[in-house]
C-alpha cells in the first residue's frame, strides 16, 4: 500500500488537519485557563510604577505541574508567589516578573522549558523535583550561565561530584537530613540495631545509606535492608519481613507510599519503634496518616511546627492564601524568594547572570526553617530538626524535639574524603 | 496475474516502485527542515529536533506495527538500548562516535531479533503483553544497575559535539541528526518497497495465506523486528545526544505507548503516516501546554476523539475522503485486524 498515488496530496492535507486539531484543542482549553486564577503567568501582579532605575528581574519557575509530583511543584510555586505578593511584586527595589513552565516530569519537556526561558532572558531559574530531570537539564543551564536554585530534587551529586558554579540548592540532598538522625538514633534514642525499609530508587538509597553511614559510625549496627518499588500498593509482604533482631526500624517512603507503609506497619502490629526520613511524615501526607504516624521520630530541615516568628508568619500567610497546610516544598518556594531578595540587595550596579550567581553564593537569610546559607558547592547549610509526630489540638504535627544547627551536606565528614568514597546510592544493600 | 503463486521478482508490482511524489515531498520537507535554524529561535530548533528524532523512531516502529501488523508495546526497549549504548559508550567507556553508532545499531538489531523470536507464536494482545514484559525487564535492568547506568538519575554529560555538521553546538548537531534521519528514512523506505519488505507487509495482512503459499512467515516477522530494532536504536542514540542525557524514561513503557499513538493517529497503513502523527502529537503538546496547565486532559480528549472518529489515522481518513467514502472494497485497518483478505486481492479472478 505504500506506493499508492496521490500520497503527497494526502500528506499535505494531513498537515492542515493537524493544525486544525491543534487549534481546536486550544479553543477548548481557554475555558480551563480561566478557572485557576494564576497570578504568576501575568506580570500585572506587579505595581504599575516600578522604581525608575532598578531593572526588572524575571524569574522562571520550572516545576512539574502535571503528573505524580504536581502537588510538590504547586507548593513551591505558591510559596514563591506568596512571598512576592506580600512584597507587592517588588524585591529589593526590583520589579519581579514570574514565568512558570511545566516540566511534566520529563527530560525533553524540561529542556524545552529551560531553552524557552533562557531565550526569554530570565535572570533566575528555580524549581525541579525529579533528580533525573534535573541532571538532564543541568548541561543546558551550566551553558547558559543563568543561576538555578533547585527547590526539591535531592540527588547528592548535583551539589557534590557534579557541582557547578551557577547551580544552588536550598532543599536537601538525599542524605543531608538523614545523617543527623543516624547519630541521634544511636546515641540519644539508644536503638543499637536497626532495620531499614525504604523505596527502591536513588533517593531512597542515598537517604538510607546516609542514615546508615552516620548510624554505624556512631557505633550501632544496621541488621537489615528492605526496599520496595515506588508506588507499592501493598506493603504487607515487606513489613512482615522485618527482623526481630532490629531494635527499631528506619523508614524512607515519601508520598502515598508513606501512607500505605505506615498503615501496613500498624495493621501487622510491628512492635519496634518507627523512625525515618522526614519526607515519610511530610505535612502533605500527615493529614492522611493521622494516628498511624503517632510517635514516629523523623529528621528534616523543616517542620510546620517550628516555633519562630518567621515560621509563624509564613504558615499563617500560606494557609490563609491557599487553604492548604504548609509543607517543606512551600517553604522552599518562599525561601527562594528570600534568597533572591537578599542577593539583589547585595548587588551594587547592574544585575547580570554573573553578579547574581556571585551574590546568591554569599547570601545568608533567616528562612522559616531558620538560618540558611550556601556552602562552596552551592548546597544549603541549615538546621536539621528531629521531630516527633503528635496530635496537637486535633491536628497531627511534626513536633520539634531536637535540632542540629548548621548541618552541611557532608555532615561531620571532610568534603574531599566524602566525595572520594563510594557514592551512597551504590552502597544500598551493603549495610546488613 | 493469473497465477496464484507469486513470483515477486518477475512481476512489475506498483507496490515495489518508489512513489516519486512522496520522494519529491520528502526532499521539500528535508530542505524546509534544514533552513529552520536560520529562521527560528533555539527553542524552535529544540522542538523540531525532538520531532525529527521521534519521526525516525515512529517510522522504524511502523515496520513492525503498520507493515507486519504486530502491535508491539516494547519498542521503548529497542529505542532505549540505543540511548544507553550512546550514554555508556561515550561517557563511561570513552568510545568514539563511530563505535557508538555501530554498537547502538547492533544492540538494537540483536534485541529486535530476540523480541521477534520470543513473540513468534503470539498475535494481537498476547504479542503486546509479551513485548511489554521484555521491555520492562530491560527497563528494570537500567533502573537497578546503578553503578553502570546511574539508576533513575541517568547518565548526563553526553557530548553532542561529536556528531556535527556545518555548525556549532545545537545547530551543528541538528543538521547532523537531520542528515542521519534522512538517510535512515530513505533506507527504511527502500526496505519497505523491497521484496522482503513487501512480503513482511503481506505477512501482516494474512499470515495464514502466506504460510499456505510456502513463505517462512516466522523469519519475516523476525526480520521486521530486526530492521525495526536497528533503526529504533539509531533514533534512541540520536535522542540521547539531542538531550545530552539518558535515563530510564528512554526505556519506559510510556514511550512505547507514545510511538504507537504516533502511528495510529497519523495512519499506520501508509509509510509516512507516523510522521504526521509525530507532528500532531509533539506539536500539540508544545502548543496546548502553552495555553493551559491542564494540557494532558486536552490532549487525552483529542486522542479519544481521533481514535473514535478516525480509526485509520489522519492519513487514512484523508485518503478515504479523497477516494470517496462509499468504496466498500477499500481496505481499512479494522478489516486487516479482523484478518479478512485485502479486497483488492480477493477481487482478482
Amino acid at each position: 500500500m505504500i506506493a499508492r498515488p496521490h500520497r503527497p496530496v494526502r500528506l499535505g492535507l494531513a498537515l492542515v488537519v493537524s493544525l486544525a486539531l491543534v487549534t481546536a484543542a486550544c479553543a477548548g482549553s481557554a475555558v480551563q485557563d480561566e478557572e485557576p486564577a494564576d497570578p504568576a503567568t501575568d506580570a500585572s501582579a506587579a505595581p504599575d510604577d516600578p522604581d525608575a532605575d532598578a531593572q526588572p528581574i524575571t524569574v522562571g519557575l520550572v516545576n512539574p505541574l502535571t503528573g505524580p509530583f504536581a502537588a510538590l511543584g504547586e507548593d513551591v510555586n505558591d510559596g514563591f508567589r506568596l512571598y512576592l505578593d506580600q512584597h507587592d511584586g517588588m524585591l529589593a527595589g526590583h520589579e519581579v516578573v514570574v514565568e512558570t513552565e511545566d516540566t511534566a516530569n520529563d527530560v525533553a519537556t524540561a529542556q524545552e522549558a529551560v531553552t524557552k526561558l533562557t531565550e526569554d532572558g530570565v535572570d533566575l531559574l528555580a524549581g525541579f523535583v525529579n533528580s533525573g530531570v534535573t541532571y538532564g537539564v543541568a548541561a543546558d543551564i551550566v551553558d547558559s550561565g543563568v543561576p538555578l536554585v533547585i527547590t526539591t530534587a535531592g540527588a547528592d551529586d548535583l551539589t557534590q561530584r557534579d557541582a557547578a558554579d551557577n547551580i544552588f540548592r536550598l532543599s536537601y540532598t538525599s542524605s543531608q537530613d538523614a545523617m543527623p538522625l543516624g547519630e541521634y538514633a544511636c546515641t540519644e534514642l539508644g536503638h543499637e540495631t536497626m532495620a531499614i525499609i525504604g523505596l527502591d530508587y536513588a533517593f531512597g538509597w542515598e537517604a538510607a545509606s546516609g542514615f546508615a553511614t552516620a548510624y554505624e559510625d556512631a557505633g550501632c549496627d544496621v541488621v537489615q535492608e528492605i526496599y520496595a518499588a515506588l508506588g507499592t500498593s501493598d506493603w504487607a509482604p515487606f513489613v512482615q519481613q522485618i527482623d526481630d533482631r532490629a531494635a527499631a526500624v528506619w523508614a524512607v517512603a515519601p508520598g502515598s507510599d508513606g501512607i500505605r507503609l505506615l498503615q501496613a506497619y500498624r495493621d501487622f502490629g510491628v512492635s519496634q519503634p518507627l523512625i525515618g526520613h522526614g519526607s515519610t511524615t511530610d505535612e502533605q501526607i500527615l493529614s492522611e496518616q493521622q494516628a498511624t504516624a503517632d510517635g514516629v521520630v523523623t529528621s528534616l530541615h523543616y517542620s510546620a511546627a517550628i516555633d519562630s516568628d518567621d515560621n509563624r508568619a509564613f504558615v499563617t500567610a500560606f494557609e490563609d492564601e491557599t487553604g492548604r497546610s504548609v509543607s517543606q516544598y512551600a517553604e522552599h518556594g518562599w525561601a527562594t524568594a528570600q534568597v533572591l531578595e537578599a542577593a539583589l540587595e547585595s548587588i551594587d550596579g547592574e544585575v547580570t547572570r554573573e553578579t547574581l550567581v556571585e551574590a546568591i553564593g554569599g547570601v545568608e537569610i533567616d528562612a522559616p526553617r531558620g538560618p540558611l546559607r550556601f556552602d562552596e558547592y552551592g548546597q544549603a547549610i541549615y538546621t536539621v530538626y528531629v521531630r516527633r509526630v503528635a496530635e496537637v489540638d486535633g491536628t497531627w504535627v511534626n513536633e520539634v524535639v531536637d535540632s542540629y544547627p548548621d548541618t552541611s551536606q557532608f555532615w561531620t565528614y571532610d568534603p574531599e574524603e566524602f566525595m572520594a568514597g563510594t557514592p551512597l546510592a551504590e552502597l544500598h544493600g551493603t549495610w546488613d | 496475474m493469473s497465477s496464484t503463486t507469486p513470483d515477486l521478482r518477475r512481476q512489475p508490482d506498483p507496490r515495489r516502485q518508489p512513489d516519486l511524489r512522496l520522494v519529491a515531498l520528502a526532499v521539500a520537507v528535508v530542505v524546509a527542515l534544514a533552513v529552520v535554524p536560520f529562521v527560528a529561535s533555539t527553542y524552535v530548533v529544540t522542538v523540531v529536533l525532538r520531532m525529527v528524532v521521534l519521526g525516525l523512531f515512529a517510522l522504524a516502529f511502523n515496520v513492525v506495527f503498520g507493515a507486519a501488523d504486530m502491535p508491539s508495546l516494547g519498542h521503548a526497549a529497542l529505542f532505549g538500548v540505543g540511548s544507553y549504548a550512546c550514554g555508556l559508550g561515550l561517557v563511561r567507556w570513552g568510545w568514539g562516535i563511530g563505535t557508538v553508532v555501530v554498537a547502538a545499531v547492533a544492540v538494537g538489531t540483536l534485541l529486535g531479533i530476540l523480541m521477534g523470536i520470543a513473540t513468534l507464536r503470539t498475535q494481537g494482545i498476547y504479542l503486546l503483553l509479551l513485548t511489554l514484559a521484555i521491555a520492562q525487564a530491560v527497563w528494570g535492568l537500567a533502573f537497578q544497575q546503578v553503578r553502570l547506568t546511574g539508576g533513575d538519575n541517568g547518565i548526563a554529560g553526553i557530548d553532542r559535539g561529536l556528531l556535527t555538521l556545518g555548525g556549532d553546538g545545537l545547530v551543528g548537531f541538528y543538521w547532523a541528526a537531520l542528515a542521519v534521519v534522512t538517510v535512515a528514512a530513505a533506507l527504511l523506505y527502500a526496505f519497505r518497497i523491497s521484496i522482503v519488505g513487501t512480503v513482511v507487509e503481506a505477512v501482516g495482512m494474512s499470515p495464514s495465506r502466506l504460510r499456505a503459499l510456502g513463505f517462512a512467515v516466522g523469519s519475516y516477522r523476525v526480520t521486521a523486528f530486526a530492521v525495526s530494532g536497528a533503526f529504533s536504536a539509531l533514533a534512541g542514540m540520536l535522542m540521547a545526544m539531542a538531550t545530552r542525557f539518558v535515563g530510564p524514561e528512554n526505556l519506559a513503557w510510556q514511550l512505547s505507548a507514545e510511538v504507537m499513538l504516533f502511528a495510529i493517529l497519523g495512519g499506520a497503513a501508509s509509510f509516512a503516516g507516523p510522521l504526521v502523527g509525530v507532528v500532531l502529537v509533539a506539536g500539540a503538546e508544545v502548543v496546548v501546554s502553552d495555553w493551559t496547565d491542564r494540557w494532558p486532559t486536552v490532549l487525552g480528549l483529542l486522542y479519544v476523539v481521533t481514535l473514535l472518529f478516525l480509526p485509520d489515522g489522519v492519513v487514512g481518513w484523508l485518503s478515504q475522503w479523497r477516494d470517496g467514502r462509499d468504496d466498500p472494497d477499500r481496505p481499512t485497518r479494522a478489516s486487516r485486524v479482523g484478518r479478512s483478505l485485502p479486497p483488492a486481492v480477493e477481487a482478482e479472478p
